[in-house]
């Protein structure tokens, strides 16, 4: 078990080195770089253009700069973002916590949706109940987040006057106040996930439901309550719980979309912007801690199922 | 009068120099309802904060170091100039008015600017200004930061200056090399003539431009707190000068909101969380109908020029008469009235919303008038009776209007024996084939402007940054030379049209229509009026909030 954990932290280092390594060279494909984006104007004599790139250490070759990044990465420096001149350690540290709040957020909302759903549609199969609830997560699955995403800051504002507050406030600051503003974009967020988890958890309970050993606990004479939940989910949940990893990738993928559309200052929006300005330092920084929250969150989920069913185990 | 200005008959260069200010002198209170309130106008209210939207942090809060609106968004509340545009309806005729300078004067010879500032004019409270008073050395120092090299980005702009005099406390004299016509705009221009004060750029030393805190000028609001990625806070400066209006600036707050998405700025307008914003078209209807009172402002003109360049060095668009056929073989009309459902005017040679300089309407209809009989006769007299195939270059990632008219063109064209194909590139590779002259026809933006010489000089002259079609005509080689050294407005502008009328004649460029946008603005939001032609004027300073 411990070597295996230790094997695969080993391997997250290549793994994220990969993942900058295509983010910076599909960031010097596309055309354009920070120092056009800050000018921005046509008349700005090259010789200031050349003096800003040579200030920014763009001048060198694309290895060089690519070298430098990972050399002070290694020594815990993630440099200074392009555009703003900030370190992107403080950047990032500022708006991890937005993040971190919109993906629990999402993560309980389709929870709380999903899983009660699942289980009735399981447990009332054919049922007008199921039909409700695999119309609602089909609809869910088909509909585009930043579509609804949009659909839910737009509607409310034409029809009563009302939008979720557009200047993000801490939650510490002001609870209710940010509550009105994370809680729409995690709704929006959570849709699809909780479409996908909803419906893994109907199918495998159905499948556990028909397992000899909950006959055997409806023999007993067991209340429904004590056969669905203590004896069914626990054995449903496993693949249900893979789901979850993997729609944490859904859910950190949607934080770019969900963050700009909502105003909320976190990861995802400084990635759209550090996309948009061509800052690749901050780029590279924001995608290196995507990622790496994404690797960790595959080995927790994997870790998971030795919990959940002793049955397997780790070499 | 406030205004002192002094008017000399220029020797050897012949200049006859009246208002320097050219469009007439500045206390013209009828025309601009910048300033006290007149009988029939309500009282004016004091106090609450103004909330509008911007699309993202500025890059940096040095002053001079930037001309993204994200970042004048921010100088032109904190920031003064020598002078300033005036406020109010007619914002294209960009009247120059005191701010910093109560008057002005400029030498017979047209060499020597001198400007007589105010007396007690105050810094910011804060440090490390701590309120002192403004004088003559700090508008030495600030332009010579502003012509010097970087952080400067306006080098090229002010190198017409040959240098500066701090006369006394309060006079400073601008030496020029030459004549400009363009000096006024360039001692106005809100992307850049901001005053700074060096005890300022010395205090923060390496931290100038990194912070809000660098936002320290003699503006009418003072930078209070920022919110990266959230929003920008302004409050009202109790020491302002005024800017000529006194009581200014009426809110005690501004807030800059930081909102990256359009339909954020649209969900954020309904429900009342930003006092104004521009409309996209789109959503004009639905503003409409769900903000009751709201005011809707349409700005019939603005300071682009849009169409298509024509390369003159390639062929058939060497010969003179293949580009008149171009001109006439395109209707404006049926762009304005198809595609743009009527909301649009025709455009000529300098952009239509520079009313002081654009030509009118009716002498633009003409000149550019619809006529394919003409153009095909035109064609023929050229030696290609029987027309020619061609490609239209057009950038793709860029303004979809600019394709949507392409189309127009295309359909116009060919009707006249012109058969062209609309040729998509994306921006960054179809500008540099335009600068390297690898194209024959462009279809875009082509100059952003408020001064004749940013279109005339850089767009139409050998050598100018901007004069992609390679036009090189002797008439307007000359024209463009004079109008650049006179200072008398109402003489130059008789050269400027010229010059529009000989554009119109050897065609470098087949202007398109121009579409109306549209600001929107709460009911209770007075004495609006939105930046239409991109003067960067701190419209915030003049706004009152009847709430």
């Amino acid at each position: 078990m411990r070597e295996y954990i230790i094997r695969r932290v080993l391997l997250m280092f290549p793994t994220l080195f990969g993942v900058t390594l295509a983010v910076f060279i599909l960031m010097h494909l596309a055309p354009g770089d920070v120092v056009m984006a800050k000018l921005s104007e046509d008349y700005v004599t090259q010789e200031h253009i050349d003096r800003m790139r040579a200030e920014l250490g763009l001048d060198k070759p694309l290895y060089e700069q690519y070298l430098f990044w990972v050399t002070n990465v290694l020594r815990g420096d993630l440099g200074t973002s392009l555009w703003s001149a900030t370190p992107v350690r403080d950047e990032l540290a500022r708006r991890i916590p937005v993040s971190a709040e919109l993906a629990i957020l999402s993560m309980a909302v389709s929870i709380a949706i999903a899983l009660p759903l699942g289980v009735l549609s399981a447990i009332r199969q054919d049922t007008v109940a199921d039909y409700v609830g695999r119309f609602l997560s089909i609809s869910a699955l088909s509909a585009p987040n930043f579509w609804l995403g949009t659909l839910i800051l737009v509607l409310p504002a034409i029809w009563f006057g009302w939008a979720p507050p557009v200047r993000y406030v801490p939650l510490t600051q002001d609870p209710w106040m940010n509550l009105q503003q994370v809680l729409p974009a995690a709704l929006a967020l959570g849709a699809h996930s909780s479409a996908v988890v909803m419906r893994m958890s109907r199918s495998t309970l159905l499948e556990v439901l028909r397992q000899d050993y909950v006959r055997t606990a409806w023999a007993k004479g067991l209340s429904e309550r004590v056969v669905v939940v203590r004896h069914a989910l626990k054995n449903a949940l496993i693949p249900v719980i893979t789901i979850w990893g993997s729609q944490l990738s859904h859910l950190l993928g949607g934080t770019v979309v969900m963050e700009t559309i909502f105003s909320l200052p976190g990861v995802g929006l400084a990635t759209f912007q550090a996309i948009e300005r061509r800052d690749f330092v901050q780029l590279q920084g924001n995608v290196l801690f995507i990622a790496g929250v994404f690797v960790v969150m595959n080995l927790l989920v994997d870790l998971t199922y030795s919990w959940l069913d002793p049955r397997i185990r780790y070499r | 009068m406030r205004l002192l200005q002094t008017g000399f008959v220029a020797g050897a260069l012949g200049l006859l120099l009246v208002m320097v200010a050219g469009c007439g002198p500045a206390a013209q209170p009828a025309a601009s309802p910048e300033g006290q309130p007149s009988a029939q106008a309500p009282q004016i209210k004091r106090g609450g904060a103004i909330r509008y939207a911007q699309n993202g942090d500025p890059p940096t809060f040095d002053v001079h170091a930037s001309s993204l609106g994200i970042l004048t968004n921010q100088t032109r509340a904190t920031h003064s100039r020598l002078t300033r545009y005036d406020y109010g309806k007619e914002r294209g005729s960009l009247l120059v008015v005191p701010d910093l300078a109560e008057r002005w004067e400029v030498s017979p010879d047209a060499k020597t600017w001198t400007f007589y500032l105010r007396k007690g004019v105050k810094f910011h409270n804060v440090a490390p200004a701590n309120g002192r008073e403004l004088v003559a050395e700090d508008i030495k120092y600030s332009f010579d930061r502003i012509r010097g090299p970087a952080p400067s980005i306006w080098t090229g702009q002010y190198s017409f200056i040959e240098s500066i005099e701090v006369a006394d406390k309060y006079t400073v004299r601008f030496q020029l090399k030459q004549p400009s016509a363009s000096a006024l705009y360039r001692f106005t221009d809100g992307e850049a003539a901001w005053i700074v004060g060096r005890d300022v750029l010395e205090g923060l030393a390496a931290n100038y431009g990194k912070t809000h805190k660098s936002l320290v000028g003699t503006g009418p609001f003072m930078a209070d707190a920022y919110d990266r990625g959230v929003a920008l806070k302004y409050k009202r400066n109790p020491d302002f000068f005024g800017s000529g209006v006194s009581g200014t600036p009426y809110v005690d707050e501004v807030e800059v909101l930081i909102i990256n998405d359009a339909a954020a700025r649209l969900a954020a307008f309904l429900s009342k969380q930003i006092d104004y914003f521009s409309v996209p078209l789109a959503d004009l209807e639905r503003v409409k109908s769900s903000v009751p009172g709201g005011q809707i402002i349409e700005n019939k003109g603005t300071n682009t020029l849009s169409g298509v360049v024509v390369n003159v060095s390639k062929p058939p668009f060497d010969n003179v008469k293949v580009r008149q056929a171009l001109k006439h073989g395109v209707n404006q009309q049926r762009i304005i009235d198809d595609l743009f459902k009527g909301a649009g005017s025709w455009n000529g040679f300098m952009p239509g919303g520079l009313s002081s300089w654009a030509m009118p309407q009716e002498e633009v209809k003409q000149l550019y008038r619809h006529d394919p009989e003409k153009a095909k006769q035109l064609l023929a007299e050229a030696g290609y009776s029987g027309g020619f195939k061609g490609d239209l270059l057009v950038f793709s990632q860029y303004s979809q209007v600019y394709i949507d008219v392409a189309e127009f063109l295309v359909a116009d064209l060919k009707k006249v024996g012109i058969d062209l194909a609309v040729k998509l590139e994306p921006v960054a590779a179809g500008r540099k084939a335009v600068e390297e002259g690898n194209f024959a026809l462009n279809n875009s933006a082509q100059i952003t402007g408020l001064e004749p010489d940013e279109f005339v000089k850089d767009g139409l002259v050998p050598g100018g940054s901007r004069n992609f079609g390679r036009l090189n005509d002797s008439k307007i080689n000359d024209l463009a030379a004079r109008q650049s050294v006179l200072v008398d407005a109402k003489e130059r502008r008789k050269i400027v049209d010229e010059i529009a009328r000989q554009v119109a004649e050897v065609v470098p460029f087949v202007p398109i229509p121009n579409q109306w946008s549209y600001n929107a603005a709460q009911p209770y939001v007075k004495n609006y009026f939105p930046d239409n032609v991109a003067t960067d004027e701190p419209i915030e300073t003049f706004i009152w909030l009847d709430k």
